[in-house]
């Protein structure tokens, strides 16, 4: 408030994972603000283009992450209103410090928050090249950790590790699930992502209670991670959300630690999980899919046809979402928001997932797709498009294409297809060097294919049956 | 160091048999998503066999992997510590 944060100011929140990012976050909510995470490791012109995006007031951040931006467009940040940070007087723009402070004082009066004000912005892949902003309000993310912490009975015992980065909408039920019921959160960093047996080490020792990641994830814990020959008898619930968990793969973690319960969540950023399924026995040999369950309590689901038509009795369809947890909307982009969703006089305002599912008789949904070129890969929503849009940027590439391709080992491949200009010289090198300046570490292509021409079908659209 | 073998295993690795020449010792191989974090935890897999070494999340944090330059820096620290 210090700050002038006025309520409903959107502030950008530009830090690494650490007790200072949690702090900022909180900070923000208390006076009314919208807090607006955003990958501290994703290229600077990204940043800045999701900050522009939703006007943020001002950002949070530190030395290093901020002259990153001043880098790229010192104009940008001497504009906004504000920065905080711990030792960044040097850099231009108006700075506070953040100073620990020995006698933390409160405001004499706190701001009213409306349970329909926005409390984050997240922002996922954009189609046509331009990330959204899925805009959650306090009552929506109220109800949604509300849900999980009842459904999970997580109490003032429990000791929960947060994998997820704080811009991923799995972090919500890390953080604030933890906060609401007086347990304690261990944030796991994208160094320790990569050393799988440290993870271990941090869940044995931590005595973590309640895990919850994507499960590419919980596979690298069980293939390198050693988890197989070390039993965690504090891990009482394995939770995972974000991409299909190789049944395989399950079936032998489940094996190697069988005291845990195991629920497998599903749901988009705007409504956040929506769906839930808890595994009680090991998948058996011949089991292909799980299911992604039953609707969640405070929400309402129902499939209906691409025409708006329900469907029932098992046909498939799009899976439809009401209720208190869904988005309030892509943040200053109403003609997308407005095709999100349908609304029906009689039963509301519902989120049109794009995923298609089917239900069984008694009301359990499988997964069967995408109705769309959005792709998960370990756990982050990619629309190819946007990976498209990146490579179509690139000097001397004519035409290009990204595919994703299903390995049952590592998961989504993004293979990008390019046709160079004539005379240019491309290759898998300055392709991804190109991709990795525009895009988030996760979008970048694993592997990239040259050809002088893409093919293309009867009509002259490009085909993409034949890349493969 | 020669940091030619960890040169041959990226190009071979991540960049589709591109000639490794093409991989200057600045190039940015973890920030630009050259290689993603699956693939750095074969880097470090690589690294810790190929040379007996330990290499910390922390290292991995401090940006310690993300230059062919960085690595045979933190390679040659970490051999003439034993």
């Amino acid at each position: 408030m210090v700050l002038g944060l006025e309520p409903g100011d959107r502030v950008g929140l530009l830090l690494p994972k650490s007790v200072d990012s949690i702090i900022a976050m909180l900070g923000v909510l208390t006076a009314g603000g919208v807090y607006v995470p955003v990958d501290e490791q994703s290229p600077a012109p990204r940043q800045q283009a999701l900050l522009e995006d939703c006007g943020v007031r001002g950002i949070i951040g530190t030395r290093d992450t901020i002259a990153r931006l001043v880098e790229l467009d010192a104009s940008f940040v001497s504009g906004l209103g504000f920065l905080l940070g711990r030792d960044c007087r040097q850099l231009p723009g108006r700075w506070h410090d953040w100073e620990p402070s020995a006698q933390p004082r409160a405001p004499a009066s706190l701001p009213e928050v409306a349970p329909d004000q926005a409390a984050y912005i997240l922002y996922t892949s954009g189609s046509t090249g331009r990330p959204k902003g899925v805009t959650v309000s306090h009552r929506g993310a109220r109800a949604f950790v509300d849900w999980a912490v009842r459904t999970f009975r997580i109490d003032a015992s429990d000791r929960l590790a947060n994998h997820a980065q704080l811009s991923f909408d799995l972090s919500v039920l890390d953080v604030f699930g933890a906060l609401a019921a007086g347990a304690s959160v261990h944030l796991l960093t994208p160094a320790d992502w990569v050393r799988p047996d440290y993870m271990v080490d941090l869940l044995l020792n931590r005595q973590i209670t309640l895990w919850y990641s994507v499960p590419s994830a919980l596979s690298l814990l069980e293939t390198e991670g050693g988890l197989s020959r070390r039993p965690l008898p504090s891990l009482r619930r394995v939770l995972f959300a974000g991409e299909v968990f190789p049944v395989p793969r399950l079936r032998s973690l489940m094996r190697a630690q069988p005291e845990a319960q195991y629920f497998n969540l599903f749901g988009p950023t705007e409504t956040n999980v929506c769906t839930w399924h808890a595994l009680r026995t090991v998948p058996s040999e011949t089991t292909n899919s799980i299911p992604i369950g039953r609707p969640c309590d405070h929400l309402r689901t129902q499939v209906r046809t691409a025409t708006g038509s329900p469907v029932r009795d098992g046909g498939e369809g799009e899976l439809c979402v009401a209720g208190p947890s869904v988005m309030l909307g892509y943040f200053g982009n109403d003609a997308v928001t407005e095709a999100a969703f349908w609304t029906d006089a009689d039963t509301g305002r519902w989120y049109r997932t794009g995923d298609r599912v089917r239900a069984d008789q008694d009301g359990t949904y499988w997964f069967l797709g995408r109705r769309d070129r959005q792709v998960k890969r370990r756990g982050y929503r990619i629309e190819l498009g946007e990976v498209e849009a990146a490579l179509a940027q690139m000097p001397g590439v004519r035409d290009a294409v990204a595919v994703a391709t299903d390995d049952q080992t590592q998961g989504t491949r993004i293979t990008a297809w390019v046709a160079p200009e004539p005379g240019a010289a491309l290759d898998t090198l300055t392709v991804k060097l190109h991709c990795g300046r525009l895009l988030p570490r996760y979008m970048v292509p694993d592997t990239v294919q040259v050809r002088p021409e893409l093919p293309r079908t009867a009509t002259g659209k490009l085909d993409r049956k034949h890349l493969t | 160091m020669n940091v030619d073998p960890v040169r041959e295993f990226i190009a071979r690795e991540f960049l589709g048999g591109t000639d490794p020449a093409a991989l200057e010792s600045t190039t940015p191989l973890i920030s630009s998503g050259v290689i993603d974090s699956v693939g750095t935890l074969r880097l470090v897999l690589f690294l810790e066999e190929t040379f007996a070494v330990e290499i910390g999340a922390t290292e991995i944090a401090d940006g310690a992997l993300d230059t062919l330059a960085a690595i045979g820096l933190l390679l040659d620290t970490k051999l003439a510590g034993k």
